[in-house]
């Protein structure tokens, strides 16, 4: 028997089909707004370091999540049991919660956009149907592949992550949905060495949808020549210069940019809270050259990590334009916010897992294209740096990040000539969107291998084309002792 | 335990050379407040089992949070396992006694309307400080975590404790400007000594975003960094990827060879110390079920232990350090970081520096760069603060950085990660104005 057969819907646990029923009938037991969502989640990860099988490991939770807007308060409690008591007993949990906070906060109404019916990803090779062997060879080749690309590597990592959602989310104001969704990972990083001096060099992609999907940008050839080049190429590399310099900064990081130090000031309920975006709607934010958007399924890419076809609340997820030519066009949404900024809900209410409640959440974040070629942009730079490679990042609520920049390359006289150590960028997001004066026609989603973290995990996508702005490097720069 | 007991046995049955199943059960009830008012109250039950089997050298971990049916978790894990490959390290450990730590569990019942009271004081606190204070976020939570693990070995251990903890977020707005984003947080084992604590913190927190409105960035040069506890706590935290067996047996750490030598400046001395009786860091024994230790890694610069777990252990034929967080992640439980000089003083040795409340940035243990943006920092000069700084990073190498550090306090804060001192380190680059 191959090991993914082996029964994991338990005996005593009802069918999708009885779950829908168990949760329609039970959705109106409580007075005030209702929601409630059964979520099935299958992971596995094969995890090999030197071509050594390191972790091994498949899991598999479901329970339902209940969600109670009594008053103005919301009360959540979640069952991991999944029969029909346990259910109803979640539901008058959530339920007795919001009560306790009775009086605290004002009633309000919620705006909701409800969708009924069965919504799956497009998968081209499901990934519940490759085989295990075919992954975990895979995982093993690239490791051993990653070994022999260079006397220097001392060391190599490689994971591949899936995970496989089956949802019912029905409520009482109109949504019956069935979600069926799948994401994945596949993770590379390297460490080379040369005496004392030792770096690290990574490629990584990720996806929604199916086994074509998540190698749809890189194969994993392609993956094991650049984290192998990149860690090599930096341990005789100089370090950065620090100080604001004209950059050129590559789609990974300019997703960084628009999901990490944007797209966080625009989802509504920090925006509430006082983001640097607040009462800005209509005004100019940006360069002219940038459009950003948050899209929950992109026309030019069905398969980025963020794809979303409900959101939590049983809402349908829309297109958001969030900056269009400079202007700031508005925010992401939940059914709260939306009510109370009086917007249509843009569908943003996202949760990681069946006992997380839903938050405001981005899905894929970019910049769309403009009408420069990487060539004509590098070419009209006499001097700056070429960002490649995003090592990850943070940023406030007053737009100010740091990203960790794992590949930067010099550009002197027009050209990319040599490169130099990892460094970390900075600044205000929207000051660095105003420095934009050259922006790439070729748009590409590439930071879906990882997870953003607001309160709890999501999957997101973001990127865009290469952009040229300005922004502070955090490199030496002290040619004196204060 | 009889239930695990249960699965090892249906394991072994399924032809499993090995059986390790660990069991958590939790209750939990947590209030949430969002932008200054209440947010939702949450109450939960949760339950997670993992199945973890060995077959001929070769292993699998299979999860669930399902209690119905194990045997079919065990089952799988046996499949996985078989799909593998040999690695004649893997193991799981033998039985060994643990010590008895106290107060781990407060008898104390805690309800949801507790909570929210204490939310809303907390949140009151830090509102009413000042009206420019916005609470983005807070959250109460008090946990009650039971923990077993067996093994066919004869490993057998039960833990029930609790958790009481609290995060508080968010800035300061005045007009237009939006203070650097902050953060004060918190653990305890009794609810009680929460509630203490928590009458200072919300006013903490209020007083640091206050204070870096009208921030502004500081001058660019090679100066001083006095670390927060917090920020100590995340430079101290890349040492146990430095320290960790594995990392050093794969050669991905550059303190390989270094044992018994200088790693770091005499005034560094750090110890896992995870016997201490009412802390929430306290434990008896590791994600394996090996008995935690006392054990000295660095003592006045000099390295003088790594950390292990069974499989490290196995490929060095010792005995496993009880530091396994699960996987393959290895961790100090409770550091301990021996102070040199009292704060006040440490200061007066400032000439022109910089405090660094909060780091947003990148330390690679393996390259040693570290680089990124001071958030809720102060320009010093004197020994005095100046002014509060935005806009400025630091850029360093972390190995250079151990090496200069000055002088560790000998007040202790707590943090996320237990309480820590706070550090000096001379000679960092700073990239302000």
């Amino acid at each position: 028997m191959e090991w993914w057969n082996v029964g994991l819907m338990l005996p005593n646990t009802p069918t999708r089909k009885l779950m829908r029923e168990i949760l329609k009938e039970l959705v109106n037991s409580v007075p005030g707004v209702v929601q409630l969502r059964f979520h099935e989640r299958k992971t596995l990860r094969i995890f090999m370091e030197n071509s050594v099988v390191k972790s091994l490991s498949s899991n598999t939770y479901s329970g339902v999540g209940a969600r109670v807007l009594v008053n103005g308060v919301f009360g959540f409690a979640s069952t991991a049991i999944t029969n029909k008591e346990a259910v109803y007993n979640a539901i008058k949990d959530a339920y007795k919660a919001a009560k306790t906070g009775e009086g605290l906060k004002q009633k309000f109404e919620l705006e909701n956009n409800p969708l009924q019916g069965e919504f799956s990803v497009k998968e081209t090779r499901p990934l519940s149907s490759v085989p295990f062997d075919e992954k975990f060879n895979l995982v093993k080749s690239v490791s051993e592949k990653l070994k022999k690309a260079s006397e220097k590597i001392s060391n190599n990592k490689v994971i591949y992550s899936e995970y496989i959602d089956k949802k019912n989310i029905v409520t009482n104001y109109g949504a019956d949905a069935v979600l069926n969704d799948s994401k994945s990972m596949f993770y590379t990083i390297v460490a080379a060495a040369d005496g004392n001096i030792m770096e690290t060099g990574s490629a990584a992609c990720g996806a929604t949808g199916g086994w074509e999907e998540l190698f749809r940008n890189y194969s994993p050839d392609q993956m094991v020549e650049s984290a192998a080049k990149q860690a090599v190429n930096k341990l005789n590399a100089e370090t950065v210069e620090g100080g604001i310099q004209t950059v050129i900064i590559d789609p990974s990081l300019v997703g960084l940019l628009a999901h990490e130090a944007i797209g966080h000031t625009v989802e509504a309920d920090l925006v509430d809270a006082g983001a640097v975006t607040k009462g800005k709607v209509g005004q100019k934010v940006s360069s002219e050259l940038v459009t950003l958007v948050d899209d929950p399924f992109p026309d030019f890419d069905y398969a980025g990590a963020g794809v979303l076809l409900v959101d939590d609340e049983g809402n349908k997820p829309e297109k958001v334009e969030v900056i269009k030519n400079g202007i700031l066009k508005g925010y992401l949404h939940n059914s709260e916010s939306a009510k109370k900024f009086s917007v249509k809900n843009t569908g943003n209410a996202r949760a990681y897992t069946y006992s997380d409640e839903p938050l405001i959440r981005m899905r894929n974040t970019y910049i769309e294209a403009g009408d420069k070629s990487v060539e004509e942009i590098v070419n009209s730079t006499k001097e700056g740096v070429y960002l490649k490679g995003s090592g990850g990042g943070q940023a406030d609520s007053n737009a100010e990040f740091m990203f960790t920049v794992s590949e930067p390359w010099k550009i002197e006289n027009g050209k990319v000539t040599r490169p130099l150590k990892e460094v970390t960028i900075s600044g205000q997001a929207f000051d660095v969107l105003k420095s934009v004066d050259m922006v790439g026609n070729k748009v590409l989603l590439d930071m879906g291998y990882g997870h953003c973290g607001k309160m709890q995990a999501a999957r997101v996508d973001g990127g865009g084309p290469v952009l040229r702005c300005n922004v502070k490097l955090g490199g030496k720069n002290c040619n004196q002792n204060l | 335990m009889k239930t695990l007991k249960e699965i090892i046995e249906h394991g072994l049955s399924c032809g499993a050379d090995e059986v390790q199943v660990s069991k958590a059960l939790a209750k939990n009830n947590t209030t949430a407040f969002e932008n200054n008012t209440l947010k939702t109250l949450k109450s939960d039950n949760s339950a997670a089992v993992s199945v973890q089997v060995i077959i001929e050298n070769k292993k699998a971990v299979v999860g669930t949070n399902k209690l119905t049916d194990l045997k079919a978790v065990v089952e799988e894990a046996v499949s996985l396992a078989r799909n593998s490959e040999k690695d004649e390290f893997n193991s799981f450990p033998e039985k060994k006694e643990t010590v008895s730590i106290k107060e781990l569990k407060d008898d104390a019942e805690v309800s949801l309307a507790d909570t929210l009271e204490a939310s809303k004081e907390l949140v009151n606190l830090a509102v009413n400080f000042d009206s420019r204070v916005v609470v983005e976020n807070a959250e109460i939570q008090h946990a009650d975590v039971t923990s077993f693990i067996a093994n066919s070995k004869g490993v057998e251990r039960e833990e029930s404790r609790t958790f009481a903890s609290f995060v508080i977020m968010g800035m300061a707005t005045d007009g237009e400007e939006v203070s650097a984003f902050d953060y004060v947080g918190g653990k305890e084992v009794f609810w009680s000594d929460l509630r203490k604590s928590l009458l200072a913190k919300g006013e903490e927190f209020a007083k640091g975003v206050v204070s870096s409105l009208g921030a502004k960035p500081a001058p660019s040069g090679k100066i001083s960094a006095l670390l927060s506890p917090d920020f100590s706590a995340e430079f101290l935290g890349n040492l146990d990827s430095l320290i960790s067996a594995r990392r050093i047996q794969e050669n991905v750490s550059r303190f390989k060879g270094m044992l018994n030598k200088e790693v770091a400046s005499e005034s560094l001395t750090v110890a896992d110390f995870p016997h201490k009786n009412r802390s929430p860091f306290s434990s008896a024994f590791d994600a394996e079920g090996v008995p935690t230790q006392k054990l000295q890694i660095i003592k006045n610069g000099v390295l003088e232990s790594f950390i292990y777990d069974t499989y490290s252990a196995n490929k060095e034929e010792r005995e496993s350090t009880g530091n396994s967080f699960g996987g393959t992640s290895l961790g100090l439980h409770a550091p301990e970081i021996e102070g040199t000089m009292p704060l006040t003083e440490m200061k007066k040795i400032i000439d022109k520096g910089i405090f660094i409340k909060r780091y947003s940035g990148d330390i690679n243990p393996v390259s040693g760069v570290c680089s990124g943006v001071v958030k809720g920092g102060k320009y010093m000069e004197k020994g005095d603060f100046v002014h509060s700084v935005t806009d400025t990073m630091i850029s360093a190498d972390y190995f250079e950085m151990l090496k200069n550090i000055v002088a560790v306090s000998f007040e202790r804060e707590m943090t996320f990660s237990g309480p820590m001192p706070y550090i000096l380190i001379k000679d960092i680059d700073v990239i302000g104005k």
